[in-house]
């Protein structure tokens, strides 16, 4: 059973958005350990079985080791953010102010999509059934999770391709009345930068010095300060294999309000770590490995060609989630359940 | 059984291995489906991201007549990976005609054990011999799940099955096809179904594709999604008509499932989940049972159609959807009308049923007017019409408790009898339709109103009031004659006045008057008064036995004393006591109540008597049939007109028949009187 999400019923839609393989569904699988993992006055719970089982289902694929199959059809989950209860206050106009008022906890339904990256892509190759469902919800949507693979990029060079020709589409959509007099798209971006325990990645980290460790991680795990992901990114956007990464800056710039993009480098399952030493270890940290389970042969039908090495820490995965919860929660004139 | 022959055109769908590309169509036969084609079928059959592969899903493409297809994909693992080391899924995907399918009604699991097993060339289509399944392995596996699924899917909405998680993907799809088997065939054009379908798979569940239906096995019924426990009957809500109709049909049925499954596969013309579609199929499976047994007919698809609209009105009113109703109201209008009003036995008694248990009938707060009013009137007209006969109103009326204005005024206009057309105008309370129904209708046809039973006092009221406002208007004798036919309504006018003696003089005076005028002749005295036949000799010897003074004494020892048991008040029975004793003196007969003389007939000076009436209805031919009618069954009347025919004076030799009136009267009362006597000795 999960929890009852009570009244606070999907209201915001949130689209998941990258390329095919860039761990759009990784990352929506490592929530559950996430939120386990992360101490913070935000969780997230199903606002309905098929939602919260997602949640805990795949968070025990992941802790078995295996990644979650590739989508192949769109699905949508419909949860929940509950934050901590605001601290109670005195009642003024009363004889010595009177009992401490009950501050509900604040909570944001969101309706996640999460299409196969495909859909973003090329139109010949993609059924107009399928886009044209996907592009609705990116209208009704507020919230974006633009995922940016570096690794993808630095193979196949095509992020740019994967976000341009939907985002022309919705700007399309959205653009063309006179709602929106600055010119943007009113979505909150949040760019998530994956992988980022892939060396290559940190390693690119590393070489500007953007990483920093948290003194009191008792992991040491090493991160990348939020000021300074925005310029992890645009330094990996640089190593693009077809040089058009910058024009993926530039477009996000174009059609986004600054204040509503935010950077995230994140990582779904995180970096490894010995079970005895518990500590991150810059010489063994990489937590996906191929998967070989003995068969010479070669994978059995349905087996994932990586596995996950140890236990998964995923590093900036509610982080996303929490952020555009927030910025939902405060553009509401009364704050509560919405 | 038997084996047919199909080609199959086909796509294969999945990744290059090692790809980072998404999935896509990666060959396909030649002919009518394109790469392209097979996209969009993907889309439209995207059951979400498998939990366990293989999996089996069925649907339809095309839709006309020339271009209907069955589909049937089979999405199995590779041990093939992409780009990003994610096993790859294979899809394929096959479409047949569905007219090849049809002659021997193949089911999904046949289809599928020949198609698996296909191996593509190049771009060609295949060639597939199916054998035809045993419909008796399907028969026995119709189970409470099956029934309840197949019933859901008459919802015209997506159905789940859940709990059947640990089945092995064969029998679920056995299972499916068992589902379908209790559908005619032809619904296969508009079916779709899966083995698995994820329960975050949006578009599957909310597909808005039009009159198809879904049906999948899943772990977790999504939100709005019909679903059916594996292992249980699940009980379709009786406000989904056609599904609960569908249900109770089946049940009734399964008794023999092989013959059962066989009739509905034999209904292969294609059908959709439409409401039309739907009423055909429930009407194939009641002709079911028409075949086995003569007694019980098969219901035809109007009337589930028109047993829906019913039903589907009545939610409307709840729902206040009035522009809806008003739509349905006026289709429900135009099927009667297109069948002329002509209904099959039995066929009124089941929307009967519906209109009562919805309470379509019933005065609707807050429903406008008109609205109400054509509610009431189409409903009337297809569950009691075209004529609306007294039984059906005194049912209607019984229903529902106190009829609104606008259920009697659409009950009133419709085509009626007398008692009908009166009960309702009295009821109505409105003296304006009171007096187009009274005009529509003879004297006796008021009286016989009046007469049935059970008494309706208010009307028994309005029709003495009408009926001694025609008698001042010269309908006497027409009057005479039905009152004579019913007792002069004593039994009636005692069910208006049960407790008063006096009111019921009162009443059936006004209805003497209305029929002879003030004053009797001695004939319709007697006529009034009466003798039973076989008591004359005795009467005869009684008189000469006592000899003179033998009238004195019969008027003061029976007559009086019979009267004055009756419980007549002092003033009434001084006044009968005068009438009866007194000499006539030429005058009318004293008028107690000034209200029961209404018509003016309180005066003195009568123009016309009575027996002048009568000659002249005698003579009028116009009236004859009715005057020879009523003569007939009173041959001392006819016998009097007669007479006064051959004399045409109007003397004063009517005193004889006043005393063998009284004599008569006399003489009944002897012999009552004398057995109650002995029966005490």
């Amino acid at each position: 059973m999960h929890p009852d999400p009570g009244s606070a019923r999907p209201s915001h839609n949130i689209a998941m958005w990258g390329a095919p393989g860039s761990g759009k569904t990784t990352l929506l699988a490592s929530l559950s350990i996430a939120l386990m993992r992360r101490r913070g006055p935000w969780k997230i719970i199903g606002a309905d079985d098929p939602s919260a089982e997602f949640l805990e289902e795949k968070s025990l694929t992941l802790s078995r080791g295996e990644f979650p199959q590739a989508t192949l059809d769109m699905e949508s989950y419909r949860w929940v953010l509950v934050g901590e209860p605001k601290a109670p206050e005195r009642r003024r106009g009363r004889l010595f102010g009177g009992p401490p008022k009950a501050a509900p906890a604040p909570r944001v339904g969101i309706s996640l999509l999460d299409p196969p990256g495909g859909l973003y892509g090329d139109r010949g190759s993609v059924s107009a059934t399928d886009q044209k469902e996907l592009l609705d919800n990116l209208v009704q949507s507020r919230g974006i999770v633009f995922l940016f693979d570096p690794i993808r990029e630095f193979d196949n060079g095509d992020a740019f391709d994967y976000l341009y020709r939907a985002l022309v589409q919705l700007a399309k959509q959205i653009l063309a009345g006179d709602d929106h007099g600055d010119g943007k798209l009113p979505h909150s971006l949040a760019v998530c930068i994956t992988k980022f325990d892939d060396r290559r990645v940190l390693q690119t980290a590393e070489r500007d010095g953007l990483l920093t460790v948290d003194p009191d991680d008792p992991h040491g795990f090493p991160r990348v300060e939020p000021e300074d992901a925005a310029r992890l990114f645009h330094r990996l956007c640089e190593v693009s294999r077809s040089g058009n990464a910058d024009l993926v800056v530039n477009a996000l710039d174009q059609y986004f309000r600054e204040d509503r993009i935010r950077f995230f480098v994140t990582s779904s399952i995180g970096f490894y770590l010995d079970p005895e030493r518990n500590v991150f270890d810059a010489r063994d940290f990489q937590n996906m490995v191929p998967n070989v389970t003995g068969n010479q042969q070669g994978l059995k039908a349905g087996a994932s060609k990586f596995r996950i090495r140890g236990r998964v820490h995923p590093i900036n995965v509610m982080e996303p989630m929490v952020w555009l919860g927030e910025q939902f929660y405060n553009s509401q004139p009364n704050n509560g359940t919405i | 059984m038997g084996t047919a022959h199909l080609t199959v055109h086909w796509a294969l769908e999945g990744k290059q291995p090692g790809s980072s590309d998404e999935y896509g169509i990666l060959a396909c036969s030649r002919g009518p489906f394109s790469p392209a084609h097979f996209m969009d079928i993907r889309a439209r059959y995207s059951t979400g991201t498998p939990e366990n592969l293989p999996q089996v899903t069925i649907g339809w493409v095309g839709g006309g007549r020339q271009d209907r297809w069955l589909l049937l994909s089979i999405r199995q693992s590779s041990a093939e990976t992409d780009g990003t080391g994610r096993a790859i899924a294979e899809t394929r995907y096959f479409c047949v005609p569905y007219e090849q399918v049809t002659e021997h009604h193949l089911s999904y699991e046949a289809l599928h054990a020949a198609l698996e097993a296909c191996e593509p060339v190049r771009d060609e289509p295949l060639a597939v011999s199916v054998e035809a399944p045993n419909i008796e392995d399907i028969a026995a596996r119709v189970g409470l799940e099956a029934i309840s699924a197949a019933a859901l899917l008459l919802t015209d909405e997506p159905v789940c099955v859940v709990g059947g998680e640990a089945l092995p993907w064969l029998e679920r799809l056995r299972f499916l096809d068992t589902v379908f088997s209790l559908l005619p065939y032809g619904m296969r054009t508009r079916l779709s179904a899966s083995t698995w379908t994820s329960s975050t798979a949006g578009r599957w569940w909310t597909s808005k594709a039009r009159n198809e239906c879904r049906l999948s096995f899943t772990k977790h019924a999504p939100e709005g999604v019909h679903s059916v426990r594996w292992g249980a009957l699940t009980e379709v809500s009786s406000s989904r008509h056609d599904a609960h109709r569908y249900q109770n049909l089946l049940v009734d049925r399964c008794g023999q499932p092989t013959a059962l499954i066989e009739w509905l596969a034999a209904g292969t013309e294609p059908m959709s989940f439409s409401p039309d579609g739907r009423a055909r199929a429930l009407a194939r499976l009641s002709e079911f049972t028409a075949r086995d047994d003569a007694a019980t007919r098969a219901i035809s698809a109007d009337q589930f159609t028109m047993e829906r609209l019913l039903n589907e009105c009545a939610d409307f009113l709840k729902s206040r959807q009035d522009g809806k109703l008003a739509e349905h109201l006026d289709r429900l209008g135009n099927m009667v009308s297109r069948q002329g009003g002509r209904f099959f036995t039995g066929e009124q008694r089941r929307y009967q049923e519906v209109i009562a248990e919805r309470q379509l009938l019933w005065t609707w707060q807050d429903v406008d007017d008109d609205l109400l009013f054509q509610l009431h009137a189409v409903i009337l007209k297809v569950g009691y019409g075209p004529k609306l006969s007294a039984r059906n109103m005194d049912e209607i009326l019984d229903g529902v408790g106190s009829p609104g204005r606008s259920l009697l005024l659409a009950m009133l206009r419709m085509p009626s009898d007398a008692v009908v057309r009166l009960t309702l105008a009295c009821r109505l309370d409105d003296k304006a339709e009171l007096r187009r129904a009274f005009d529509q209708h003879s004297a006796g046809d008021l009286v016989n109103v009046a007469a049935r039973e059970p008494y309706d006092g208010r009307l028994i009221q309005e029709i003495v009031d009408e009926l001694a406002r025609r008698g001042s208007a010269e309908e006497g004798l027409d009057i005479a004659g039905a009152l004579r036919e019913h007792n002069y309504l004593s039994d009636a006018i005692k069910a208006l006045h049960p407790a008063s003696i006096e009111n019921r003089t009162r009443v059936l005076r006004r209805l003497l008057v209305a029929a002879y005028g003030q004053n009797l002749e001695p004939m319709e005295f007697a006529e009034i008064v009466g003798l039973p036949p076989g008591g004359e000799p005795l009467l005869a010897a009684a008189i000469l036995s006592h000899g003179a003074g033998a009238g004195e004494t019969l008027l003061q020892t029976v007559v009086l004393s019979y009267l004055g048991n009756a419980g007549l008040d002092p003033t009434t029975f001084m006044k009968v006591k005068s009438a009866l004793l007194e000499p006539k003196l030429g005058g009318p007969a004293p008028s107690d109540d000034p209200e029961a003389y209404e018509d003016g007939s309180g005066n003195l000076n009568a123009p016309e008597g009575a027996v002048s009436r009568i000659l002249r209805k005698l003579r009028n031919p116009m009236s004859r049939g009715r005057s020879v009618r009523v003569s007939s069954r009173h041959g001392h009347l006819e016998e009097a007109a007669g007479l006064r025919r051959q004399d045409g004076s109007g003397g004063k030799d009517w005193l004889p028949y006043v005393l063998l009136a009284i004599l008569g009267v006399a003489v009944v009362l002897f012999f009552v009187l004398g057995y109650e006597l002995l029966k005490s000795l």
